[in-house]
């Protein structure tokens, strides 16, 4: 039967399988709510930079009623889902949220991608980004800033901008999104939503525009924590071609989801709240997860964690170093958007990385080649790369005394989309996001009520591999917390509002 | 000329490729030769964006064998590093490479000095990395071939300790001799697949410091490399006696007018921006793995020969061998040193060396692997082939490879000896040749000589010339006899 | 300021990437704010930290000496731009010469 795009906005994941499995609607049926819904809803967010309606609806078309033919296996059949334009899609368009790739077509699918389409995803658009996933606002796309839809004259956070601002608006139940240094986790939490940023290793990079290496983790982006459990284990899991891949077994979390709270330490840092720089609706979140932890029969410890304020610096030089690495093969020569400049190949390749790359991409490749080159980078890398050791460090110690880990997502709530901030003040909203790169542990960003009309969320960290307890916390807490009039239930903003 | 004297000091450094199957970092065919432009290509070694290095085991395994092979020490805990540049050929804008903690260190490899003495050459330092695309220029246009781009290189870097361009030559020829030997690469020049660089500086004797360096880039061969040694010496030397200084900088060899050229000074040297490959976690090199492709390396190379020489070879078969790139090839063919290593020798010297003439095919290059030589020699020796059936196969296996049992069957080379049928044809070449039996009789034992020719002719080159002349020499003692008791049978040779 | 224009444009041109002197001059101020903030870390004592130190993903993978499936040369056509030219079956630059 066919769905209204509006009835269709507000479909967990969840409930969009059990509603194919129950045979209430097809996979083309809801489909075609999700078109709806994007098209209703893109003028004033701009969540989208390519549609795959051909790809999906071929996809969709394989899963006519009943999701889940017998035998398949395939845990996501017909559900609409959409992709970070910096992963890989074969045969589709992906810019990375960069003119320099504007008219680039991988050849291969990200090892997330292929994962995604075995479990029967249909994978409807690539979403807006941060350029090369550089920026926490989505003002930093060559193809326009993305708005939030809890208010789109805010920023969504980024860089996975459009990731999270499409499932909050409703055009898909979930979304991929990237995380170097708080990518899943700010803009999930700016638009309401829950956000995994993994252990680092355990979802592949095979496939993904790699921004910093050392740091980067794919992962999902819902409105539920259920949802989010779910995709997460269906795109974690080692990948043979990615050599910073996990080899240890993956144990699925949505089975534990519900085993709540007890027998699980939960430590925060009450000092942290208390100094300046906090919103205080941002500590206030922190105090109600506590106080929800309690309730439901957890503990809670208070402990110090003095580091954080290093994280913004030394996460920062690493960043910069890898990414300007990582970003030299974008030079038009193999693939790409090239500007032919008449003074020959060196002349074209300054003209083309000077014309492809945006502002901040610059601003970080040029930081990252100054922190490696000769003389500084004692000063710089290996200052910064020890830096992180002691993070590692850090964590572990703490980590083996207790299970999770509170901090909030952001210091501050989403600024103004026309607000122009200094650089250094942009970087400066990641502090408590950077830590769980620095250390490669898991971190989940989920929403806890809200504040002057806008989402609040806080984020729980985890030891290596325990995304589980992740979860379960914030399955826990999800159920104390109420989100009033969210934009997936609202009709579509007007473009312009 | 102020005919003062100076030192000279070289230090060579030299990149080889490996004797993989495929490349350092993806599972595209090292064979740059063998593909069509482009086509050993994936998103690994175009550099496409989100692709990612995984290191190829058997890279590393004769990185081992090479550090082992050159006294080198092996680390047992090493990582790889980004070395940035822009370059049209270098896909990634880095190349992974080695510099921190390479995987070999602190070796030696003897040479004969100027001095006529034993020289141990100190080798600072043997790591892997990856190679470039390869540019071909076509008018205004480059052209890139990704095909070579990620294939597995390894370098290694003499201290600065050689002494002059016939040192330097010696150097690298013996290295070049030990690589190949050892099944590391195959080390073709021509090919590309080693490259030397030349650092020369040259320092008024008794002087405490090196002089200003030199960088002399690819050499094209062995007494190229002398040569821009030589020449930039007496080069520098002439700049400083007429009182100039020095400038550290990188220079080509011009082989047509003998001389090196200005490519690049070091005010515009790069800056490589090292630091660790973040997509590749350290490689701790288990010791019980060193200690396995230890035990498995084959005799050192130097042994090897001396061994030869022992055997009863001469010096001019060992060059021969050495010559062709053969030793490590004799080595696989004959696993023990013993009677079998020599006469393998003299076959490949006599007739594998005398194909790779006549076809224009280097052995390296042909399709005749060692245990399929191996096999035919053996085929030869236990009488299973004839001489001229062997001279057959050699050239068949040569050219379209395969294994030696079958290609001789294939190509009827087996011989079969049907007694009968020998029989029939000792008959019917008597009975053509009376003669001759005449002869024979009457004492003229030379004349037997023909008749086993006109027999082998009759009964066709699949028989074993050795049964036939036992057969017709029991014939013609039968003739001798037939006189006296008219037996005319004749014995029935093996079935 | 720590770094200065002519310092940007100089890594600017080791990184080919073209930066106008506005930009340069902007990028100075930006790197430099960046660099003093950036001091924050001489605070820690990491005297005796092993930067290559892990305590997960501490050995890399090795991969066996297999051939794998490679691209073909409509796939390098596709990959948009026009870089790769069937005729040459290579992909094409203006000329560099050794610099």
């Amino acid at each position: 039967m066919p769905i209204s795009h509006e009835t269709y906005a507000s479909l967990t994941l969840e409930d969009t399988l059990w509603g194919l499995r129950s045979g209430a609607f097809t996979a083309p049926e809801l489909l075609d709510a999700a078109l709806a819904r994007i098209d209703a809803c893109e003028p004033a967010v701009n969540a989208v930079i390519t549609m795959d309606i051909p790809g999906a609806t071929k996809a969709a078309g394989a899963w006519p009623r009943n999701g889940t033919r017998a035998g398949t296996g395939a845990s996501l059949a017909g559900a609409p889902i959409a992709v970070k334009d910096n992963l890989m899609t074969r045969g589709l368009k992906t810019t990375c949220g960069s003119r320099i790739l504007g008219n680039f077509v991988p050849p291969y699918d990200a090892g997330v991608v292929e994962k995604l389409r075995a479990a029967g995803a249909v994978i409807v658009c690539k979403t807006n980004m941060d350029e090369f996933a550089m920026g926490s606002s989505g003002r930093n796309s060559a193809y326009g800033a993305t708005g939030n839809p809890w208010n789109p004259k805010l920023v969504p956070g980024g860089s996975s901008s459009g990731s999270a601002a499409i499932v909050a608006y409703g055009g898909v139940p979930a979304a991929i999104g990237t995380d170097t240094g708080g990518s899943i986790r700010q803009p999930a939490s700016f638009c309401g939503l829950v956000g995994m940023k993994p252990t680092y290793g355990r979802v592949s990079r095979w496939g993904v525009g790699a921004l910093g290496s050392s740091l980067d983790q794919v992962g999902p982006i819902t409105r539920t924590v259920r949802d989010n459990a779910l995709l997460f284990d269906i795109i974690a899991g080692h990948d043979g071609r990615d050599s910073s891949s996990l080899e240890n077994p993956f144990v699925p979390t949505l089975p534990t989801i519900e085993d709540g709270v007890a027998g699980l330490r939960t430590a925060y840092d009450p000092g942290l709240l208390d100094r300046g720089g906090v919103h205080p609706a941002h500590a206030e979140a922190i105090r109600f997860a506590v106080k929800a932890i309690r309730g439901a029969g957890g503990e809670v410890v208070e402990v110090a964690l003095p580091l954080v304020k290093y994280g913004v610096a030394a996460y920062y030089i690493i960043c910069a170093c890898e990414s300007s690495a990582n970003l030299a093969r974008f030079d038009g020569v193999r693939y790409g958007v090239r500007e032919r400049a008449g003074g020959g190949l060196w002349d074209t390749y300054s003209k083309t990385r000077g014309l492809g790359f945006g502002d901040e991409v610059k601003r970080r490749i040029m930081m990252g080649a100054y922190a490696l080159s000769s003389g500084y980078y004692d000063a710089y890398y290996l200052k910064a790369a020890r830096v992180r050791r002691l993070f590692a460090t850090e964590y572990e110690k703490l980590l083996a005394g207790v299970d999770v880990v509170l901090l909030p997502v952001t210091p501050a709530p989403p600024r103004p989309l026309d607000q122009d901030c200094t650089p250094l003040e942009n970087y400066l909203g990641d502090v408590f996001t950077v830590p769980a790169n620095m250390a490669g542990i898991p971190a989940l960003a989920f929403p806890v009520g809200t504040h002057d009309g806008l989402p609040v969320g806080v984020q729980a960290m985890a030891g290596y591999f325990r995304e589980d307890a992740l979860y379960r916390l914030a399955r826990t807490i999800e159920k104390e917390a109420t989100l009033s009039d969210p934009p997936w239930a609202r009709p579509a903003p007007e473009a312009g509002q | 000329m102020s005919g003062r004297k100076y030192v000279t000091t070289v230090g060579v450094e030299v990149h080889v490729e490996l004797a993989t199957r495929t490349k350092m970092f993806c599972s595209c065919l090292n064979a740059p030769q063998g593909v069509a432009p482009n086509l050993a290509t994936c998103p690994v070694c175009l550099g496409l964006p989100g692709s990612l290095p995984v290191i190829n085991r058997e890279a590393v395994r004769l990185g081992i064998v090479a550090a082992l092979a050159l006294n080198c020490a092996v680390n047992p805990r090493i990582w790889f590093e980004r070395k940035n540049y822009v370059y049209p050929d270098l896909v990634k804008g880095y190349q992974i490479s080695q510099i921190a903690m390479p995987l070999g260190e602190r070796g030696w490899l003897a040479i004969i000095g100027d001095d006529g003495a034993e020289k141990k050459v100190a080798i600072n330092r043997v790591h892997l990395e990856e190679d470039t695309a390869r540019l071909a220029h076509s008018g205004d246009n480059s052209l890139i071939d990704v095909n070579r781009s990620g294939a597995p290189l390894m370098e290694i870097v003499t201290d600065a300790v050689l002494r002059s361009g016939r040192e330097a030559e010696e150097y690298v020829r013996k290295l070049r001799a030990i690589l190949v030997y050892n099944g590391v690469s195959r080390c073709r020049i021509q090919r590309g697949e080693m490259r030397v660089e030349a650092n020369v500086s040259i320092a008024p004797e008794g002087a405490k410091e090196l002089g200003v360096r030199s960088e002399i880039k690819n050499q094209a061969g062995f007494n190229h490399m002398r040569s821009a040694v030589e020449y930039e010496v007496r080069r520098q030397a002439g700049a400083l006696d007429a009182g100039g200084t020095l400038r550290q900088e990188t220079r080509g060899w011009d082989d047509v007018n003998q001389r090196t050229f200005v490519q690049r000074s070091k005010e515009d040297a790069h800056d490589y921006r090292y630091f660790p490959e973040p997509d590749l976690p350290p490689l701790n090199i288990d010791p019980a793995w060193v200690a396995a492709v230890e035990a498995a390396l084959p005799t050192g190379y130097e042994d090897y020969v001396a061994g030869l020489l022992g055997q009863g070879l001469t010096a001019a078969d060992v060059d021969a061998l050495s010559r062709n790139d053969a030793l490590g090839f004799l080595r696989l063919a004959a696993s023990a040193m013993g009677d079998k290593t020599v006469l393998f020798a003299k076959r490949l010297i006599k007739d594998v060396f005398a194909l790779a003439n006549s076809t224009g095919v280097p052995l390296d290059e042909s399709r005749l692997g060692p245990s399929a030589f191996r096999d035919a020699a053996l085929l030869l020796e236990n009488g299973k082939i004839a001489a001229e059936g062997f001279r057959t196969l050699l050239d068949v296996l040569y050219r379209e490879g395969g294994e030696a049992e079958r290609r001789a069957g294939e190509n009827q080379l087996f011989v079969e000896t049907d007694a009968g049928a020998v029989a029939e044809a000792i008959s019917k070449v008597f009975a053509e040749n009376p003669r001759l039996i005449e002869d024979f009789k009457n004492g003229k034992i030379a004349v037997r000589n023909a008749l086993l020719g006109r027999t082998m002719k009759a009964v066709g080159k699949r028989a074993d010339p050795r049964v036939v002349s036992g057969l017709l020499d029991q014939a013609l003692q039968h003739q001798g006899r037939a006189d006296h008791d008219r037996d005319t049978r004749l014995p029935r040779g093996k079935s | 300021m720590i770094i200065d224009a002519q310092e940007v444009l100089r890594l600017s041109e080791m990184l080919r990437m073209a930066l106008t002197q506005a930009e340069a001059e902007r990028m100075a101020g930006d790197m430099s704010s960046v660099i003093d903030y950036v001091g924050l870390l001489n605070e820690l004592d990491v005297s005796g930290v092993d930067a290559m130190g892990r305590a997960i993903l501490d050995q890399a993978p090795l991969r066996d000496d297999v051939p794998g499936p490679s691209l073909g040369y409509p796939d390098l056509e596709a990959l948009g731009g026009g870089a790769f030219d069937p005729a040459t079956a290579a992909f094409l630059v203006q000329g560099v010469f050794a610099d």
